[in-house]
Formats: structure tokens, sequence, C-alpha cells
């Protein structure tokens, strides 16, 4: 539809989650996820991220991770195959994590978040008493 | 007739044959869409004074685990990414990559091999490769008559 009406364009623009501070493309990183008993953990790939740049964030049982990346602008390449700009991704977890405890590491472009899972979430072994 | 006819438009083929060849030269494989479909890893390329500058991802991986050589005007980028396994885990997504990767790109120029520049930081590689002396254009004096 036509988007005459000032209003409704201005709130189709607000509605954006990331809010660049200039216009540039919103990548979504390769991300492993591994679960053991204990916890998850969450590997990305961001490559040409600074870690003060990087924002994770949890709330209702949503992971956030995103970050914030200077896009490169040239005028004279003679090659160019990949772009450059923010990294934005989200996870939704069912099972309940301690926020508190994650922990989060950023080396060579990945960045490596430990989401220990909450103590009831947690598989307990469940003793089996013989009757004698 | 058909054997004349060729003959006469053999100039014309073989500059055909030379600007295909100078886009080949850097374009190798056309890349569809942002992936590493051209080869990995993905690279920028420009030029500024007399040398080029290129850029790849290579998230995961240091100095160590990359060997870059230069061979006149060819330049290899080579290495292997390995991601440790974590035995009696559950993997929910396996998105990212790991193995060994070479690719070489071609320069219209040669590589003065001892300038080289390369750095690797946050996943990102950064190479200068500086022109090689014989390779940079050359002012022709014109002798007065």
């Amino acid at each position: 539809m036509n988007n005459n009406n000032a209003i409704e364009r201005q709130e189709s623009q607000a509605v954006q989650k990331v809010e660049p501070t200039q216009p540039a493309a919103i990548y979504t990183p390769l991300v492993d996820i591994v679960e053991t008993n204990d916890a998850f953990t969450f590997q990305a790939d961001m490559p040409g991220a600074n870690a003060q740049d990087i924002d994770v964030t949890y709330e209702n049982n949503v992971l956030t991770i995103q970050a914030k990346v200077q896009p490169q602008h040239r005028d004279n390449y003679l090659l160019q195959e990949y772009g450059t700009g923010h990294y934005y991704r989200q996870f939704s977890l069912n099972t309940p994590v301690d926020p508190d405890a994650i922990k989060a590491d950023f080396r060579d472009g990945v960045l490596e978040l430990q989401v220990p899972k909450a103590a009831t979430a947690k598989t307990r072994k469940i003793q089996i008493r013989a009757a004698s | 007739m058909l054997g004349r006819m060729m003959n006469d438009l053999a100039p014309l083929m073989e500059l055909q044959n030379h600007m295909n060849q100078l886009f080949e030269n850097f374009f190798e494989d056309m890349p569809s869409q942002r992936g590493y479909n051209a080869g990995y890893p993905g690279v920028n390329v420009w030029e500024e004074n007399d040398a080029a500058y290129l850029e790849a991802e290579l998230p995961g991986l240091t100095l160590n685990d990359v060997e870059l050589t230069v061979t006149g005007n060819e330049f290899t980028i080579s290495g292997e990414r390995k991601i440790a396994e974590q035995p009696g885990a559950a993997y929910h997504r396996r998105e990212r990559a790991t193995g060994k990767f070479s690719r070489t790109l071609r320069l219209p120029w040669d590589v003065d091999a001892d300038k080289v520049e390369a750095r690797l930081q946050n996943g990102i590689l950064s190479v200068k490769l500086p022109k090689a002396e014989a390779s940079k254009p050359k002012k022709i004096k014109l002798l007065s008559a």
C-alpha cells in the first residue's frame, strides 16, 4: 500500500529493532549452539566487531546478540565480495537459564557465550530405593 | 570462403579474448550472493598508491593458522579452521564451517614479496601488497629532435 500517510510511515520506521547511527546493512552472524547438561554454549562468528561494541542482552527468555560495526565504503574497489555492517541475532530459549551467570568472551572475531541453565532445569538422577 | 572470413575476424576475436581474460583475472568466479561461493574467504580488494589492499573475513583464526604466499603476481591465502568438539554435548545448530581452505588471487602486476604487510585482528585479515618496482609505470623521456 502507499505510505502516503505520514504517520504510518513514521511508525513503520520506528518498529526497527536495531537503530544504527548511520545507514548500514545488518547481517546475521553464523552461530553454533551446543547444549550440555549444565549450560548452553553459543559461538557466533562476528568478524570486524570490537568487544566494546557488542551487546548481549537476555530478557523474557530471549537472548539477543548485536554488534555495531563501522561499515566501510570505498569508491574504488577492484573486487568486493562481502559487505560490512552491523550484526544482529535473537534466540528464544525454552529452558530456564541463569542470566546473571552468563559469560561472554570475544576473541579473533568469535563471540562465545556460556549460558548456564537454571538449577531447576538440569536433569537430576532420581535414586531408586530397592525394596528389601 | 569460410576460412577467409575467420582470418578477417581473427584480430577482433583476439581482442575479445583479451578483454575476457582481463576480467577473469579478477572475477575468477562470480559470487552469487553474500556468501563464499567465489571461494573461501570472500575478499575485498582495492588499489591505492602503487599497492593493492586486501581484506578478508577469517573469524576464529590467528596468524598461526593462516599461510600467505606470494608468487609473482599471485597471492594465496590458505589455512585450516578447526572448531573444538565437545564430547557428550548435543548440537542444536551447526552453522559454522570448518576445514582447510586455499584461495589464489591474481593481480595485474607483480607483487614485491618483501614489502607485503599482513595483520589479522578481530577475525579480519588485512594485507598490503605493494607493486614490484619493475611493474611500476615509468615515464619515457622524449628526446627533442
